[in-house]
């Protein structure tokens, strides 16, 4: 079970990240977004469209070869890239969707459609076939007790530090305590004058690039693939439902959490030549949870059923 | 007065729809048709399912495929099969009616057990869960490889269902040159989506439908008055589910053969897409968003063929999905209420 | 004989460190109307839920007619004879208002899956029965000519007349209605109380939280009041009318 727990970190950190994303979407415009997935791959994608050399063998929509940019480039460039399409799809889709009273159902529906849809472009733009970055292949080593490559040890630490620095955003910055405002009451927040529809786009824009950089980091520990979103975002609704509504920090303990749970439960004793079905023990978790605290580990009691 | 006319456009659509199949294939038209007409009789039934669940009832379920599914590996695997990588054949098995019978009760017992946890919860909480349980359906079956033959999937077994076939079926198959197995599915699909109508209709109305809709509307007056409100979204979740285990057969005889991946997400979205299409809480919409679901998919696949000329397979299927996407966002913005629904019965909370 | 329909013995409940409900022993004798006052915020539809299930005590017990219900389900209390209505109407929008009543007046063994997939004679009876039921109760509170709209075409006054009938059809023994005057004309306030008049003539118990004090006035044989979670009086309109506690809690909280 030790030999995972490297592993279960690093899947961990990336789940986090995206569930702290998909929390504070949904904290801020209750919306329950099933088009997270395909934000993810969109940073993985557009990473590794930006960073290939022009004369690797992944094509891009027929027969656009990629750009060939550094690494570090590209990276900034994807998750620019991912705020970006957060802020589209707020203020060309959901911004009329709530000036027009849409339920929320509704948007949930809709959310399906735009996630089939991207998933989907993603197959005709990226191809079938599965991608990577131009990064060199390396050993495991032993960090402390984990079996880890240098790069997933890098990765960990810069996903660790990227919570700390989300952390101290929505603590302490003006539009970090506004979000917070408006994720614990809309109507209030507004008497008090801030501006929610500014918030909701900040919120979009800030959810996407986090999402689009935990898409990046799982992009670099398997491969990206057009549908590498859809896989995931089950195990981060899970995270984010373990972890409990209303609070980031729990959407991050709740997504490590699965991480974890996913990639150690593999070293269970029935589940000798069943790893596939890792998934499996990590989602029958999240209802186990839902039914004996479904407010989560760190949730308010808000009304669930 | 006003169903005549959604009466009349819901056939006016069908009848475009067909027009274009034939035009679009000029050669062997009635293969392609009598191909769409299946699907769309298996998805109907499917979706006429969900409308127990949705339409009815007002449960988020996001799970349908998994029920397609128990019901389809119950019954296969209880006739005649052949299952796994060295899929040797097993020639013992039930008779096919008692193996059906079989496979809807399984499918309504899966819906029993998903539904005592989900029931309770929220509307968006009821689609995580009902989703995480369709994936672990999906996960458990690809697994136990022993029993469901799992990635490999389960062959040979539609002789069952073939050797039921009347004589007619055939003179039938010769004249209108198409697939005699596939005309066979066809028709025994477009029987029970009859049957499953007359059925529906006369529950609805019924005290037992009237305590359905009840619930949909109000479940905090449905328990001030003396009904268990829990218990009558568990029979609704079971009836639907049952139904859906019936299509989930169909679609199993009509390929021929019997895999996990049949199950995904995405069936239980298309489900959704045709069941908003066809009208929400009407009986008659899964039947016309069906049809009309698989003629606008048959026709996008050629057009897809047409202007991507270096893609692969799986990609001139990605311009079918995208478009699919497509429908279902323009749909909920500007028609959630779909062909046959009526806007004082409009379901999708859109004001 | 004058027996208790209604007893509760030290009934607390608690919101956030906010004590919503404290009343440490309440009896009500059945046969009667009594009003429940109190001003805003007094505990009153927070008892309501308590007593009918629709939300668990911390502590206490609540006994209908003998029986100790503190730990039922809404439904079964509503079965064992104790029938509520909501403060925000609750009729069946998108069903019309004769299938409203239909559905609160089929019996349960009626509602069940096979009997209503097999349309045998005797259902069909059965049905035609309730049907009549539910026409003469139409015609008591006057939506007759309304039956086959959708009950969300009704006006707030009339939806608190469905609601009405929604519950008298089940012939309950004891009626808790919240607030049935709440933003309803003069007119058809007066012809709501002649109902209620009726239905306690015709031996049904009736607890209501009302905020109108004439009506409570000219229709209560007592008055309960509460204030702030406990019972401060209780007794017939006379004595609570010059109450000092009542007045001073009515005149402590802003000025109605």
């Amino acid at each position: 079970m030790i030999d995972q727990l490297g592993n279960g970190l690093l899947l961990g950190i990336i789940i986090a990240m995206a569930s702290v994303a998909l929390s504070l979407l949904y904290g801020v415009t209750r919306i329950v977004n099933f088009a997270h997935g395909e934000i993810i791959a969109l940073g993985a994608i557009m990473a590794s469209y930006f960073s290939n050399p022009r004369t690797s063998r992944y094509i891009f929509f027929e027969d656009l070869s990629p750009i060939g940019l550094s690494f570090e480039i590209s990276i900034v460039l994807a998750i620019f890239i991912c705020g970006l399409f957060g802020a589209l799809l707020e203020v060309l889709v959901f911004r009329p969707l709530r000036k027009n009273d849409f339920g929320n159902i509704a948007v949930l529906v809709i959310t399906i459609g735009i996630s089939i849809f991207l998933r989907h472009f993603f197959l005709i733009f990226a191809s079938s076939k599965p991608q990577g970055y131009p990064l060199e292949l390396q050993r495991r080593e032993q960090y402390f007790i984990f079996d880890l490559t240098p790069r997933d040890a890098k990765l960990i630490v810069f996903g660790v530090i990227i919570m700390i620095i989300f952390g101290l955003f929505i603590s302490f910055t003006k539009v970090g305590k506004q979000m917070r405002a408006v994720r614990d009451s809309n109507e209030l927040a507004n008497i008090s004058g801030i501006n929610s529809d500014n918030i909701i786009l900040y919120t979009w824009i800030l959810s996407s690039m986090l999402a689009g950089a935990a898409g990046i980091f799982q992009g670099m520990i398997n491969d990206v693939r057009w549908n590498m979103g859809f896989l995931i975002l089950l195990l981060v609704f899970a995270g984010t439902v373990l972890g409990g509504i209303g609070t980031s920090f729990g959407a991050m303990v709740g997504g490590f959490l699965i991480g974890i749970v996913v990639q150690v439960s593999v070293a269970l004793p029935f589940m000798e030549g069943h790893s596939e079905a890792k998934n499996a023990i990590a989602l029958s978790l999240m209802i186990f949870i839902l039914l004996v605290r479904p407010q989560g580990i760190f949730g308010k009691k808000e009304r669930i059923s | 007065m006003i169903l005549k006319s959604k009466l009349g456009i819901g056939l006016f659509l069908i009848s475009i729809s067909f027009f274009g199949v034939y035009t679009l294939n000029p050669d062997g038209p009635n293969r392609i048709l009598i191909n769409l007409l299946t699907f769309a009789g298996i998805y109907a039934i499917s979706a006429m399912g969900l409308n127990v669940h949705f339409g009815l009832t007002g449960l988020i379920n996001f799970g349908h495929a998994a029920f397609m599914g128990v019901g389809a590996y119950t019954t296969i695997l209880l006739i005649p099969h052949a299952a796994g990588r060295e899929g040797s054949l097993n020639e013992s098995g039930l008779p096919l009616l008692l193996a059906i019978v079989i496979g809807l009760i399984a499918s309504a017992l899966f819906g029993l057990i998903i539904g005592l946890p989900a029931i309770r919860l929220r509307g968006d909480y009821l689609a995580i869960v009902t989703i995480a349980s369709s994936e672990i359906f999906r996960l458990t079956v690809r697994d136990q490889e022993e029993f469901t033959g799992g990635v490999y999937g389960v062959i040979s077994f539609s002789d069952s269902f073939q050797n039921k076939r009347p004589k007619f079926v055939e003179n039938l198959a010769l004249i209108l040159d198409v697939s005699v197995g596939q005309l066979w599915v066809a028709i025994s699909s477009w029987v029970i989506v009859v049957l499953l109508f007359f059925i529906l209709k006369r529950l609805q109305h019924s005290p037992w439908g009237r305590t359905l809709r009840a619930v949909r509307e109000d479940e905090d007056a449905v328990r001030a008055l003396g009904k268990n409100a829990v218990w009558i979204k568990l029979q609704s979740f079971m009836l639907g589910a049952s139904i859906a285990g019936l299509s989930g057969i169909l679609l199993a005889f009509n390929y021929g053969t019997l895999q996990v991946e049949m199950f995904v997400p995405l069936l239980t979205f298309y489900i959704w897409a045709i069941m908003i299409l066809g009208g929400v809480g009407s009986l008659s919409g899964p039947v016309f968003g069906s049809i009309l679901f698989w003629s606008f998919i048959s026709e996008t696949d050629q057009l897809a063929s047409l202007i991507f000329e270096n893609a692969d397979g799986q990609q001139i299927a990605g311009v079918r999905f995208m478009l699919v996407g497509i429908l279902i966002i323009i749909l909920m913005v500007f028609r959630p209420s779909g062909i046959m629904g009526k806007k004082e019965e409009l379901l999708l909370d859109v004001k | 004989m004058l027996s208790n329909i209604l007893e509760i013995k030290n009934l607390k409940k608690t919101f956030g460190g906010l004590q919503a409900v404290n009343v440490s022993s309440l009896e009500l004798e059945s046969n009667k109307i009594i009003s429940l006052i109190g001003p805003n915020g007094a505990g009153k539809t927070t008892l309501f839920d308590l007593i009918t299930g629709f939300t668990k005590q911390d502590e206490g017990k609540v006994f209908f007619n003998n029986i100790d219900i503190s730990k039922f389900q809404p439904h079964k209390i509503s079965r064992l004879g104790m029938v509520r209505t909501f403060q925000l109407t609750k009729v069946f929008d998108r069903m019309t208002v004769l299938e409203n009543i239909l559905f609160a007046a089929s019996p349960l063994k009626n509602d069940k899956f096979l009997r209503s997939l097999l349309n045998s004679p005797k259902r069909l009876k059965i049905e035609s029965e309730l049907n009549e039921k539910a026409i003469e109760v139409l015609s008591t509170v006057n939506l007759i000519d309304m039956k086959d709209s959708f009950a969300r075409e009704l006006s707030g006054g009339q939806k608190k007349l469905l609601e009405l009938a929604r519950v008298i059809v089940q012939k309950p023994k004891l009626l808790l209605l919240d607030e049935p005057l709440a933003g309803v004309n003069p007119k058809l306030s007066e012809e709501i109380l002649k109902l209620i008049r009726n239905f306690s003539n015709e031996g049904i118990s009736i607890i209501m939280v009302e905020h109108n004090i004439n009506a409570v006035m000219q229709i209560s044989d007592e008055i309960v009041v509460l204030s702030e979670g406990s019972v401060i009086a209780k007794g017939t309109s006379e004595e609570v009318r010059n109450n000092e506690k009542v007045i001073s809690a009515y005149l402590g909280t802003s000025n109605e």
